[in-house]
């Protein structure tokens, strides 16, 4: 059975969880998230929290920040895992949550909820690292295929002017969120089509109608293109998240549309400030800036590098500073630049 | 700078060829395929001059994986690396061979690309002359000079560096013969090399061959320059292109300066090629989170042991563009009269403009990349600077 709890404390304290744990961990999380529709129905009051990119110790603070659940009701726009060093951790103590209050925290999937990208972006090497095997990637993977892959908060007070939540943005195969119903959603995201251009495509002030985007997978839309869809679906916002902003959040087209992101200092390089955002019950926006926590406290264990097991400090960088007594073998957090 | 220090910023150029490694293996830059010879030699002959087994061994598992271990294993026996067949090693990189990210991949492909692009603009605008010359601060182990010099005849190639860096590429380039033939010279029979600790010690760390020089000095110590025997195959009169691909961005700013007057003084017809990074400026952008990259990167190179005095010093282009002007553009010196200009353009408006459509098209089928914003970002965090001057 389960102990939730402990392992709640330990995923915290960065411990590592035992494979068959996680494996139990993802298939009740499958159980959950296969009665979701592919947009999920949210009420508010509820925090919206953008990428979150492994970046453990940031999570943890933006909890403080917030509550925890199920203190606040918490949905998050996906791109838990990759680019950060935690990213086993990170989404296992979002997974814990949603086992303990599966209605009080809701998931949705980003583009880096994917096998492709997780095996180029950190996520498949990091569980390699600390399990050595692929399992806990393969089991992460397979729940990843069932999360929504949108959400929509309802307002309280009317049933008009709801916020339509989604990773990336829109697609120009689809103009209502019923089309989105429809998507068979609990596969792999594919190179292309409605489903991936939900994950992959962004906003962009600067373009009238579509443009294919540079990242080689969705599209740019402009403000028209949001507006029409406002317009179409009733909805009074577009909150999402999947570009870096470096005030935390950014609104466009007249407030239609916001990017919420949850990653300060975002790959421990960028210097950027992340951001959460509060709707109350008749959806009135509050954001909530902060920044990270990481760097100070890490940093200054690692000049002092030669504590790790054997390692000897020829100033090459890359081994793995081992810890104590069971804890996480973690990858020191070298950050690359161009020297 | 401590030993230490120095021993850090050396591990840099280890740090920028394993990016070039990564770039290569993925397709970005299929020109620099020398690079598969040239670094099992260079960790060959780091591993040996390593004095402890203990030491040697724990080096040789750093090194591997700094090269995402795609070498066969054993790098002590310099018969088996130079019998390595680089098509075997090419066939076992497969998606899940660890490499360097897209980003890095991407930001690495714009820096060689574009400072190459710059040198062959050079070379070209002045083939018709008798002789031209490079200069190339802090070269460490770049591969350029394998693809570069055999294109041109008029050009003579100075590559300066700590005495132990270049030490171990004159003895990776005499191992092979498929390396010094790009360079003029013949390699060496590998009983004419060293291939103990002590005789490493020992061995002269210059090279020079009819176009191609390994210079050692300290680069702070300017007479370490002046006062080598090679300084006299540098001539000051003909046009010569002096590279600093992140080099001097690792001196002190008296440091940098000073090297950069020197080489001013010297010269009467040259010009200064310069990649290195900005921190930004975070005293006018009033309560701006952007300000924070540059202290960032400070704290991130601190705990690599690595200092860059000059990054906020120099945070922006206008003030390169303010310190470039002080050093070099002084028109009228000694009665010589000077024609000088001064460029600097940070590195996302070079890889907006000045890099081929086709060839971003091209790199842009090779590897998803799922960063553009950090990309832009990191991008508008480094600069090229061109600054020349010719006597009239």
């Amino acid at each position: 059975m389960l102990d939730l709890d402990r392992i709640l404390e330990d995923v915290k304290l960065c411990r590592t969880i035992p494979e068959q744990d996680v494996q139990e961990m993802c298939l009740l999380g499958q159980e959950i998230l296969i009665q979701e529709s592919n947009i999920q129905l949210i009420e508010s009051p509820v925090i919206i929290c953008g990428d979150i990119h492994g970046q453990l110790h940031d999570l943890i603070t933006l909890f403080k920040i917030g509550k925890e659940p199920p203190e606040s009701k918490y949905l998050f726009l996906g791109d838990f895992v990759d680019r950060g060093f935690y990213s086993v951790e990170t989404f296992l103590l979002l997974l814990v949550y949603k086992l303990k209050y599966p209605n009080k925290i809701f998931l949705i999937r980003g583009n880096h909820e994917s096998r492709q990208i997780t095996s180029v972006y950190g996520f498949y090497d990091e569980c390699i690292r600390k399990y050595n095997s692929a399992n806990v990637w393969r089991y992460c993977c397979e729940l990843f295929d069932y999360l929504s892959l949108g959400a929509y908060i309802m307002n309280n007070n009317s049933n008009e002017d709801g916020v339509f939540c989604v990773h990336g943005g829109l697609s120009p195969n689809l103009n209502s969120l019923d089309e989105i119903r429809l998507i068979d959603r609990k596969q792999e995201v594919p190179h292309d089509g409605s489903m991936c251009d939900l994950l992959w495509s962004d906003p962009e002030k600067e373009i009238q109608g579509w443009a294919l985007s540079p990242r080689g997978a969705g599209y740019l839309f402009g403000e028209t293109e949001t507006s029409k869809f406002l317009h179409t679906n009733r909805l009074s916002l577009i909150a999402r998240a999947h570009q870096l902003v470096m005030e935390g959040y950014r609104e466009l087209f007249n407030g239609g549309l916001v990017t919420v992101w949850s990653a300060p200092n975002y790959c421990y390089r960028c210097g950027n400030v992340a951001a959460i955002l509060s709707l109350d019950s008749e959806l009135n926006r509050e954001y909530t800036t902060f920044e990270s926590s990481f760097n100070e406290d890490h940093l200054n264990g690692c000049s002092s590098s030669s504590n790790n097991g054997g390692d000897i400090n020829d100033g090459f960088i890359g081994g793995f500073g081992v810890g104590v007594g069971g804890e996480v073998p973690s990858k020191r957090p070298v950050t690359d630049y161009f020297l | 700078m401590s030993i230490d220090i120095d021993d850090a910023v050396r591990q840099t150029d280890f740090d920028a060829l394993s990016s070039r490694l990564s770039c290569y293996l993925k397709g970005y830059t299929p020109q620099d395929n020398l690079i598969l010879d040239l670094i099992p030699l260079i960790i060959y002959y780091q591993l040996i001059s390593c004095q402890s087994e203990f030491k040697r061994f724990a080096l040789s598992r750093k090194l591997k994986s700094l090269f995402f271990n795609i070498f066969p294993s054993n790098l002590l026996d310099i018969n088996k690396i130079l019998n390595f067949n680089n098509n075997e090693i090419l066939s076992k990189i497969n998606k899940f061979t660890p490499l360097k990210s897209p980003m890095i991949n991407r930001g690495t492909y714009l820096r060689t690309t574009s400072i190459t692009k710059n040198i062959l603009n050079f070379c070209n605008k002045n083939k018709n002359l008798n002789k031209i010359q490079i200069i190339s601060l802090g070269s460490g182990n770049d591969t350029r000079p394998f693809y570069i010099l055999p294109k041109f005849e008029n050009l003579s190639y100075f590559e300066l560096d700590f005495q132990f860096t270049t030490k171990l590429k004159k003895l990776a380039i005499l191992s092979s013969s498929k390396l010094s033939n790009t360079l003029n010279l013949n390699s060496l029979s590998l009983s004419n090399l060293p291939h103990t600790f002590e005789n490493i010690l020992s061995f002269n760390p210059s090279l020079n061959s009819s176009n191609y020089h390994l210079i050692p000095c300290d680069l702070r110590k300017l007479n370490s320059i002046l006062n080598n025997d090679q300084f006299k195959y540098i001539d000051p009169f003909v046009p010569t292109l002096i590279i600093s691909e992140c080099c001097i961005c690792y001196l002190s700013k008296d440091d940098s300066n000073n090297l950069i007057s020197f080489w001013r003084n010297h010269l009467n017809n040259a010009e200064f090629l310069i990649y290195e990074p900005i921190g930004g400026d975070s005293s006018n952008i009033p309560n701006n989170s952007n300000s924070n990259y540059g202290e960032v990167m400070i704290k991130n190179l601190i705990c690599r042991g690595i200092e860059m005095p000059t990054l906020i010093t120099y945070g922006t282009i206008n003030l390169q563009i303010e310190r470039f002007n002080k050093l070099i553009n002084i028109k009228n010196e000694n009665n010589k009269f000077f024609d000088c200009k001064i460029w600097c353009k940070d590195m996302k408006w070079v890889y907006d403009n000045q890099i081929d459509i086709n060839d971003i098209d091209r790199i842009s089928r090779l590897e998803m990349l799922d960063e553009m914003e950090e990309l832009n970002l990191i991008n508008s965090h480094y600069c090229m600077i061109i600054a020349s001057w010719k006597l009239l």
